[in-house]
């Protein structure tokens, strides 16, 4: 058995914004080759501010996996003949430098069909590649409000937050794929290869849920809200405190209050006040809007035996009663999560596990292998073998700093 | 120019979130895709806002709308004899079939991927599920909103001196929607050059957890924990959101981010060389992490003053900044809006909507919405005729038996 791209070879010429989409096609299987400077992208490298030199940045093992590794400096005359060689034999090329760039070099859509009409050409960038914007300077805060998800998150009495890591270039770079896919798939039935420009910003806003079409359905729009107080409308808070930190239990779902009330009862927390509800008062969910105490009631009687009980406990015993109560859970959590490790979820990388099998296929499985390449450590094979250069031309560019 | 999908069937006999974005990214790329759908066990969607003009109904929600755009909507009880009969025409109809039901729900139906494949060998199934179809947690029930806990999503949004937060709504469906994607258009490509079909196994928080990878790493290789740090960021600064002068009677907010030293020296420049950036130990990274707090209320002071377009005017395009857009904000954006990210069709009784589009502009064979959201069972009867076959007599007996479904208002 083989991958599903099995075959498809694909030039990654992304930044940090968009490692993971060649990732992903690597674990499809595909031949994924990353174009790096020579000596290596420098951001291989941790660029935080403390970080001891030399140390790796964690988002590189995470996400180039999988793929080989040649050196090629696009700023030096002769690069561009030595990428279009590579280009020749490419399925697709992946980029998400600045708009201008490649095109700079002469390696723009056009040029790059001229030598390949078949040829893919992929590119992530904050915005898309044209619009008032497409010249802006982004970061993924910047993209996360312009795409709406900031907005939605936060405390009323404090500014409005992001989720504390990157993850809007993440989504376009996922997307980027599901695009890509549909133009390789074109490409093999047509011959003709296309650009796929792919926007952060509307990657961005398709993460947000009903608060997108509210001004012009209902006209409302969402604004931020505190996520452990009441919400208007909704009698049961989410968040509760527990013995190693905090769960989500959401009381209307399922079996409703009513297998919350048995679930105190046998664990012997149930207040006498709620006793009487659980003598078959408690007909529907519905019954809160009845008797406005009750939410209330039953709230506080789950706060008082939460502390009692771990996250991994309680939802353990949740699921046993199919209420759905989740653990707030931190990194080290998910490290250590029975799920993730009963499914074989990480796999190794050097010392390292690494997020993992994101999908079973069983006839065209992911790409095991926890391969990271060194910079240009692909360089005999691809340039010689693969592109067709001679010892002497080799060892020429090399000489030059090209290669 | 068709589309790249042109001539694949897709049964989407999914709900909510994950399961009918996948199925939209592969109706708008040319498939024909048709919802399944009953009023036994409507999808929440239907019953959940915001709907047309605020006014409750099954075929009034945006929110559904919008999930099931250009698909053909198809009532049917699978769960009666006469929907058995469906599903077996539908099974033989379908290059995909896509589903989204808590693990076990589909065998129980008698629509098992080994009962499905006796019938269709090439058939390629997407189970979408909170935690995957094996393992001890199999049988988690839920939705993206608690898989956002689970996930680590929660403990990494908000404030560090106060109880984890949340970003807004299911946020795990937008990643899992894409893999999902991924997948099923990797199981074609398999099946194209092979003939075999697959059952794919997709777990959202396995995906969810792709996009918390560095952060997974990072502890392993530094023993830090990720955690919620409001708007900062460990390799930028200044990194936030500051206030701007409120319009039309709302606050509004502006996003600033200092991401290399290059970009403060623009910042410094922007706003004129001001005293409190003229500290030189600003110049670095660490330098102005050291004095962030302050370097947030200066520039916030600065902010105040202004409208977010006079701030996003003056850093850009050197220094990273943009408004802070609430959903209205997103109608009236002008890089959205030349993006045509917002695709108008007419529904039967919502009439002409918006429609979220494309992310992505391709220069060939573009992303389409075809057509509104089906109302509940719209296309019966080209469905059951056209599509799988039945005979007119065959339909009238489906209808007499109570097999198909209908809801037209």
């Amino acid at each position: 058995m083989s991958g599903a791209l099995a075959g498809l070879r694909v030039l990654d010429l992304t930044t940090e914004r968009a490692w993971l989409s060649g990732r992903v096609l690597a674990d499809l299987g595909a031949q994924v080759t990353l174009v790096e400077p020579p000596g290596g992208d420098p951001a291989r490298l941790d660029r935080r501010a403390g970080a001891p030199p030399g140390r790796p940045n964690p988002a590189w093992p995470a996400f180039n996996r999988g793929k080989r590794s040649v050196t090629l400096d696009l700023a030096r005359l002769g690069a561009r003949e030595l990428f279009l060689r590579l280009a020749r034999a490419a399925d697709v090329v992946i980029e998400s430098y600045e708009r201008e760039t490649l095109q700079g070099r002469g390696l723009g859509h056009a040029a790059l069909s001229a030598v390949n009409p078949r040829l893919v050409l992929v590119s992530v960038t904050p915005f898309g590649r044209t619009g008032p914007y497409a010249g802006h300077a982004a970061a993924d805060l910047v993209v996360a409000a312009t795409g709406g998800a900031v907005w939605t998150n936060g405390d009323p009495d404090r500014p409005p937050v992001r989720i504390s890591s990157g993850q809007y270039f993440l989504h376009a770079a996922a997307e980027a794929v599901v695009h890509t896919l549909a133009a390789v798939r074109h490409a093999r039935r047509t011959g003709q290869g296309q650009h796929v420009d792919v926007s952060a910003q509307l990657a961005t806003i398709r993460t947000l849920m009903n608060a997108v079409p509210g001004p012009y359905t209902d006209g409302s729009v969402v604004d931020r809200a505190s996520f452990g107080a009441p919400v208007p409308g909704q009698p049961y808070r989410h968040l509760f405190g527990c013995r190693d930190g905090h769960v989500l239990a959401t009381v209307p779902f399922g079996p409703g209050p009513a297998g919350y009330v048995a679930w105190l009862r046998d664990e012997g927390f149930l207040p006498p006040a709620l006793a009487a509800y659980d003598a078959g008062r408690l007909g529907s969910p519905t019954l809160a809007a009845d008797d406005p105490s009750f939410p209330g009631l039953l709230t506080g009687a789950l706060a008082a035996y939460f502390l009692t009980e771990t996250k991994a406990e309680l939802t353990r015993k949740a699921l046993a009663r199919r209420l759905m109560v989740a653990p707030v859970n931190t990194v080290p959590d998910l490290m250590a999560d029975e799920q993730l490790a009963a499914r074989g979820y990480f796999l190794t990388t050097g010392d390292l596990r690494v997020p993992g099998v994101w999908a079973r296929l069983p006839a065209s499985p992911l790409a095991g292998g926890g391969h990271v390449a060194g910079p240009g450590a692909d360089n005999e094979t691809v340039w010689r073998d693969e592109a067709g250069l001679s010892a002497e031309e080799l060892s020429r560019h090399r000489g030059e700093g090209t290669i | 120019m068709g589309g790249p999908l042109d001539g694949v069937n897709v049964w989407d006999a999914s709900w909510v979130g994950v399961g009918p974005l996948t199925a939209r990214y592969l109706a708008e790329y040319g498939a024909t895709v048709v919802r399944t759908e009953s009023t036994r066990s409507v999808d929440v969607l239907r019953k959940a806002p915001p709907f047309k003009d605020g006014v409750p109904g099954l075929n009034r929600s945006q929110f559904f709308a919008d999930y099931n755009a250009s698909k053909l909507g198809l009532g049917v009880d699978l769960s009666t004899d006469g929907g058995r009969r469906v599903a077996a025409r539908l099974t033989a109809w379908a290059d995909v079939v896509v589903e989204a039901f808590t693990p076990g729900v589909m065998d129980r139906l008698g629509l098992g991927y080994d009962r499905l494949r006796a019938v269709n060998p090439s058939l390629i199934m997407l189970s979408t599920s909170m935690n995957g179809q094996t393992g001890p947690r199999r049988g988690f029930a839920g939705f993206g909103t608690v898989l956002a806990a689970m996930s680590g999503y929660c403990e990494l949004t908000g404030w560090p001196d106060r109880d984890p937060g949340s970003p807004y709504g299911a946020y795990t469906d937008f990643i899992g929607q894409r893999f999902a994607a991924v997948a099923v258009l990797a199981a074609l490509e398999h099946r194209d050059r092979t003939g075999e079909g697959q059952h794919i196994d997709l777990s959202q928080m396995e995906t969810g957890l792709m996009f918390l990878a560095p952060e997974l790493v990072d502890h392993q290789l530094t023993g830090h924990v990720a955690t919620r740090d409001g708007n900062r960021d460990r390799a930028a600064a200044p990194h936030g959101v500051f206030p701007c002068l409120p319009e039309g009677g709302r606050e509004r907010w502006v996003a600033i981010a200092v991401t290399g030293d290059d970009q403060w020296t623009a910042l410094r420049r922007a706003l004129g060389e001001p005293a409190w950036a003229a500290d030189p130990r600003l110049a670095t990274l660490s330098g102005r992490k050291e004095q962030e707090d302050r370097l947030e209320r200066a520039l916030a002071a600065w902010t105040s003053a202004r409208t977010v377009a006079e701030v996003v005017g003056t850093l850009q395009p050197e220094v990273p900044a943009g408004p802070v857009h609430d959903a209205r904000g997103l109608q009236s954006d002008p890089q959205v809006a030349h993006r045509g990210y917002f695709r108008p069709q007419r529904h039967p009784v919502m009439g002409m909507m918006p429609y979220e589009g494309a992310q992505a502009e391709l220069s060939l064979t573009p992303y389409r919405v075809t057509k509104a959201a089906p109302l509940l069972g719209e296309d019966n009867e080209r469905v059951l005729t056209e599509l799988l076959g039945f005979t007119a007599d065959e339909v009238a007996a489906l209808a007499a038996e109570g097999a198909v479904e209908q809801v037209l208002d």
